[in-house]
C-alpha cells in the first residue's frame, strides 16, 4: 500500500488542499538531516559490488513459519536475485537495471519477462521486504531529512521522497547509531502518515572497512504484524561481478 | 533415433573442441516434480451424428501423475541440462483382447515427454557466441501464453489448461550477443515436428459439415450433394479415416529462424523471421467409398437407418498436412506511465506486442470418390477426381483451402499490479495458434463452422428453375439456393483478461481468466427469391458467444508443497470456437503438485 494511488493522491490532495498546509518536500529538510543522511550512505552504501545470501523466515501469526533462500548480486544500481528455496521458486531470478527496466526469469516458463514498476511494491513468496525495500542504493538521493531526535547515542532522521526520484515511500523514519553512522530501525510510511512497516536491522559486522547487517526484519503492520527476517549466510565486498552479469544476456544465457 | 545420434555426434564435437585441460569441478543441479492432477467432465461431448459420432463421455476426464526431473550440469564454459516428465494415465479406455490384461502398458499407460535434452557452449571460439545443440524450447515471443512468433516448437495442446505449452523438438541455436542487450540468434530445426492435440481433437474431423474449400459456389455445391444424400436418400457421410503426411526429413523441409533483439530506450524490441510449417494439420485430399450396406444408428439416432439400396453410407478418407509458411516477427515489451503527470511514483503499465506476419503457400484439395451410387441408381458420380467445374469431366482447378495471401496474429497486451496484491492481465489476441489463411476483419474469406441444406422435399431440391440439382444428361448442381452455412472469420479476435489475488500473505492464489471471442458468427442462407441473405451474430448475442470461463484457487504451502482447485468452462454453441465439441467441454480439476 506505500506506492501511491488514485484514491490515496485523492484523498491527501484534498486535506493538505483544504488545511493550507502543502509544503514542498524539500521544505521538511534540514541542512543537519540531509548531511547525515549523506553520511549514513556513505557507510552504508560504501562498497561497489557485493554478494549476498540469506535465509529468510517468514513468520504470520497463527501460521506454521515459512523459510527461503536467496542470493543477491549489486553493482552500481544495478541487482539480481535469485531465489535458492523453496524447491518450487527455485532458480527464480529478477533483475533491476533501473526502476523502469526490469526482467524476471521464471524457470517453469524457460523465459525471461520484461516486468514494469507497478510490481515493484509487492512482496514475493509472501516476503515482506518487496523490490523496492531491497533495491534503494541511497537514500540521500530519494529522500530529504530532517533532524527528528537526537539522544546522544541515536538520533531519528525524519525523511521525506524527493519529487521525481521515484522514492518507494512517501516518508521514512531513519533511527541511527550515531557514531557508526548505521540505521537500526526504520520506519516506513504512507501518504496519509499511516506507519507500514518497521524494518530492523542488526548485528553489523565490518569486512573490508564495509558495514553490513547481519540480520534484517520486516514488520508489516497493515498485515498484523506478520514478519520476514533475513540471516545473512554469506557475504562478499567488492567481488569482481562483471557488467554482463546484470543483463538479459545473462538471464538467458543461465535459462 | 536420428535426432539423438545427432544431438550426441554435435555435442561430442563441441566438447572435444573446448574442454579445458584442467578445470574446476562441475556443479550439478537437480530438480524433481511430483503431480497428481484429476479432472471431470461435466458434460458429454459428441461430434458426427447419424450412424457413426464420436463421444467424449462425462465423467472422469484424466487422473494423471507426473514425475518430473530437471538435471543441470555446469562445467566452465558447457552447460548440459535434461529435463523429462514420466506421464502416467491412470486408466486405458479401451483394452484390446484378453492379452491387453497381460500387458503392463496396456493396463498403465504412460507417456515420456522430453521438454529438454541439450548441450550448450558458452563464448564458443569468441565471446559472446553460445550454441546449444539438443532437444529444447526457445520461446522468442514476448507476450503471455499466446505467441504468434513462437513457432520454432510445435504446439503442446495436450492439457488444456497449459495455454502456450509448446514441445521440446531437436534443434541447433547460436545466439551471438553483440553487447549485453543486442544480440543476433539463429535456429536450424532439422525435423517438423506436429501440434500434439488434445483427446478430444478426435471429434474434429467428425464434423462433416465444416467444408474448408475457399470458393463459396464449390461449397454450397458439395454441402447441397452431401446434405441431400443425408436428409432425403438417408445417406450419411461419415469419416472413416484421417491419415496425416508430415513433411519428408528433407532439406527443403527444414526449419529455420533468425532473430535480432535489443534494447531502444529501455524499450526491448526483437525482429524474427521463420520459415517452415504451420503446425496443425489442414485437409490435402478427401476420397470417399461407399458402404452399401444397410446400417442403423446408434443412440440419439436410434430411428435413423440407411439401407443398400438408397446407397448406405458415404465413407470419407480425409489426408492432412501441413502447409509450408514465412512469418515475420516483431516483438516489443516495455512499459509505458500514463500517470507521471499526476505522480512520478505510480508505477507504469507493462506492455508487450507480439506480431506476426504470415505468408502462406497456397494449398490446394484433392476431392476423388469411387464410384458412389444413390438412390437406387438416380444419382451417380463417376470414378476418379471430382468434377469441380462440372464439364463433364474429372478433375478441373483444384480447390484452394489455403490462399497465399499474407494475414497476420498478434497478441497486445498490458499488466498491472493494483494495491492490495491484485495483478491484472488484458489482452488482444488476434489469431489463436491453431488458425490459419487470411481472413478477419481486415479482409479475406471465412470458414465454415457448420452447414446443411435448407430444402424441405426432394421435390424442391430437383424443381427446374428453384432447385439446386438439374437432372438431364449431364446432372448440374449449384447450391446457392439450397447451402446453408454458419461462418466464422478464419482468424478470429480475442479478449483475454485475468486478474489473479493473492490472499494470506501470498499463499492463497484465487485466478480468474476468461477469454471472450469477439469476431461473432453469420448464417448465411439462401432467400426464396434465390438471392442469399446473411444474418450476423455478434458475439454478445446467444448465437454469437463463445467464451472460455477458468477460475482456479491454489495454495502454496511453502515448501515446494501445492494445491490446486479450479474448473474450465467451454462456452457457446457447437459451431463456436469453445462451444466446439471439439474443444472437450466443460472440466473441473483438483491437483496436488510437490516440487523437490
Amino acid at each position: 500500500m506505500k506506492r501511491r494511488t488514485f484514491t490515496g493522491l485523492l484523498s491527501v490532495g484534498t486535506a493538505v488542499t483544504a488545511s493550507g498546509l502543502w509544503l514542498p518536500d524539500e521544505a521538511w529538510a534540514d541542512e543537519k538531516g540531509d548531511k547525515a543522511l549523506a553520511t549514513i550512505d556513505a557507510t552504508i552504501f560504501k562498497a561497489k559490488t557485493q554478494y549476498f545470501e540469506y535465509e529468510g523466515t517468514i513468520r504470520v501469526p497463527e501460521k506454521a513459519d515459512r523459510t527461503l533462500k536467496l542470493a543477491v548480486w549489486m553493482k552500481n544500481e544495478w541487482r539480481l536475485s535469485e531465489f535458492l528455496a523453496p524447491a518450487d521458486v527455485k532458480g527464480t531470478k529478477v533483475l533491476i537495471l533501473s526502476p523502469t527496466q526490469m526482467y524476471v526469469y521464471l524457470p517453469a516458463y524457460k523465459k525471461v519477462r520484461r516486468i514494469a514498476s507497478h510490481v515493484t511494491d509487492q512482496g514475493f513468496m509472501g516476503m515482506h521486504f518487496t523490490q523496492d525495500d531491497m533495491s534503494i542504493t541511497s537514500y540521500a538521493k530519494m529522500y530529504s531529512a530532517t533532524v527528528a531526535k537526537d539522544d546522544g547515542k541515536l538520533v531519528t532522521l525524519s525523511c521525506s521522497g524527493k519529487k521525481d526520484k521515484h522514492a518507494p515511500y512517501p516518508k521514512l523514519e531513519i533511527v541511527y547509531d550515531k557514531a557508526k553512522n548505521i540505521p537500526t530501525e526504520i520506519r516506513y510510511f504512507n501518504d496519509a502518515g499511516t506507519k507500514l512497516k518497521t524494518e530492523t536491522r542488526g548485528g553489523y559486522t565490518t569486512e573490508k572497512e564495509c558495514l553490513s547487517p547481519s540480520e534484517l526484519k520486516m514488520v508489516d503492520h497493515t498485515k498484523g504484524n506478520a514478519s520476514t527476517t533475513l540471516v545473512r549466510k554469506a557475504w562478499k565486498v567488492n567481488p569482481d561481478i562483471p557488467d554482463s552479469k546484470f543483463s538479459k544476456r545473462a538471464l538467458e544465457e543461465g535459462s | 533415433m536420428i535426432r539423438p545420434l545427432l544431438a550426441g555426434a554435435f555435442a561430442t564435437t563441441i566438447l572435444s573442441a573446448t574442454l579445458p585441460a584442467a578445470a574446476d569441478d562441475p556443479s550439478w543441479d537437480m530438480q524433481l516434480r511430483i503431480e497428481s492432477d484429476l479432472r471431470f467432465r461435466l458434460e458429454t461431448k459428441s461430434a458426427g451424428g447419424v450412424i457413426a459420432q464420436t463421444t467424449l463421455p462425462r465423467g472422469v476426464e484424466r487422473n494423471q501423475n507426473i514425475l518430473g526431473a530437471r538435471f543441470a550440469v555446469s562445467w566452465e564454459n558447457v552447460r548440459a541440462v535434461a529435463q523429462t516428465d514420466l506421464v502416467l494415465y491412470g486408466y486405458q479406455a479401451k483394452l484390446e483382447g484378453i492379452g491387453a490384461l497381460s500387458e503392463a502398458e496396456e493396463l498403465q499407460p504412460y507417456r515420456i515427454d522430453v521438454n529438454e535434452l541439450y548441450v550448450e557452449v558458452q563464448n564458443l571460439i569468441f565471446d559472446g557466441f553460445n550454441v546449444r545443440a539438443g532437444q529444447q524450447v526457445v520461446a522468442w515471443g514476448v507476450a503471455d501464453q499466446f505467441n504468434p512468433t513462437n513457432l520454432l516448437n510445435a504446439d503442446d495442446l495436450i492439457d488444456p489448461l497449459l495455454f502456450g505449452k509448446q514441445q521440446g523438438n531437436f534443434m541447433v541455436k547460436a545466439d551471438y550477443w553483440v553487447t549485453d542487450d543486442f544480440s543476433l540468434s539463429a535456429a536450424l530445426v532439422p525435423l517438423f515436428k506436429p501440434a500434439r492435440l488434445p483427446v478430444s481433437a478426435a471429434l474434429g474431423p467428425a464434423q462433416v459439415g465444416r467444408t474448408p474449400f475457399v470458393n463459396r459456389r464449390l461449397r454450397w455445391r458439395t454441402e447441397t450433394e452431401r446434405g441431400a444424400a443425408a436428409r432425403f436418400l438417408n445417406v450419411p457421410t461419415v469419416v472413416d479415416n484421417v491419415t496425416i503426411i508430415t513433411p519428408e526429413p528433407e532439406f527443403e523441409n527444414m526449419q529455420a529462424a533468425f532473430r535480432m533483439a535489443g534494447t531502444v530506450f529501455e524499450q526491448d524490441i526483437a525482429l524474427s523471421y521463420y520459415t517452415g510449417f504451420h503446425d496443425f494439420p489442414i485437409p490435402f485430399a478427401n476420397h470417399t467409398r461407399q458402404d452399401a450396406s444397410d446400417r442403423c444408428g446408434g443412440s440419439p439416432f436410434g430411428q435413423f437407418c440407411s439401407t443398400a439400396v438408397n446407397g448406405g453410407r458415404l465413407l470419407t478418407d480425409t489426408t492432412l498436412g501441413y502447409p509450408k509458411m514465412h512469418a515475420y516477427g516483431l516483438n516489443i515489451a516495455g512499459e509505458f506511465n500514463p500517470f507521471k503527470p499526476i505522480d512520478e511514483n505510480i508505477g507504469g503499465i507493462g506492455y508487450r506486442f507480439e506480431g506476426a506476419l504470415y505468408i502462406p503457400r497456397e494449398t490446394k484439395m484433392k476431392v476423388s470418390q469411387e464410384e458412389l451410387v444413390l438412390g437406387g441408381g438416380a444419382f451417380r458420380l463417376p470414378q476418379g477426381e471430382y468434377d469441380y467445374d462440372q464439364d463433364g469431366r474429372p478433375g478441373g482447378p483444384r480447390p484452394v483451402v489455403v490462399e497465399d495471401r499474407p494475414f497476420a496474429k498478434w497478441t497486445l497486451g498490458l499488466d498491472y499490479t493494483f494495491p492490495g496484491n491484485v495483478y491484472a492481465n488484458l489482452m488482444w489476441v488476434h489469431g489463436l495458434a491453431d488458425e490459419y489463411g487470411a481472413g478477419d476483419w481486415m479482409g479475406g474469406t471465412k470458414e465454415v463452422r457448420d452447414s446443411n441444406i435448407v430444402t424441405a422435399s426432394l421435390g424442391d431440391l430437383i424443381a427446374p428453375g428453384t432447385g439446386c440439382i438439374s437432372l438431364g444428361a449431364t446432372t448440374r448442381i449449384d447450391g446457392t439456393r439450397c447451402a446453408r452455412e454458419t461462418l466464422r472469420p478464419r482468424l478470429g479476435d480475442y479478449l483475454v483478461a485475468g486478474v489473479d489475488v493473492k490472499w494470506l500473505d501470498d499463499q492463497l492464489l484465487t485466478r480468474l481468466f476468461t477469454i471472450l471471442e469477439l469476431s461473432g458468427y453469420e448464417l448465411t442462407r439462401p432467400t426464396p427469391s434465390g438471392d442469399r441473405r446473411v444474418l450476423s451474430y455478434p458475439f454478445y448475442t446467444p448465437e454469437g458467444f463463445s467464451a472460455v470461463i477458468f477460475p482456479e484457487i491454489g495454495y502454496n504451502f511453502g515448501n515446494g508443497l501445492e494445491l490446486g482447485l479450479g474448473a474450465l468452462f467451454n462456452l457457446g454453441k457447437t459451431y463456436t470456437k469453445f462451444g466446439d465439441p471439439a474443444s472437450g467441454g466443460s472440466l473441473t480439476f483438483i491437483r496436488a503438485r510437490y516440487t523437490l
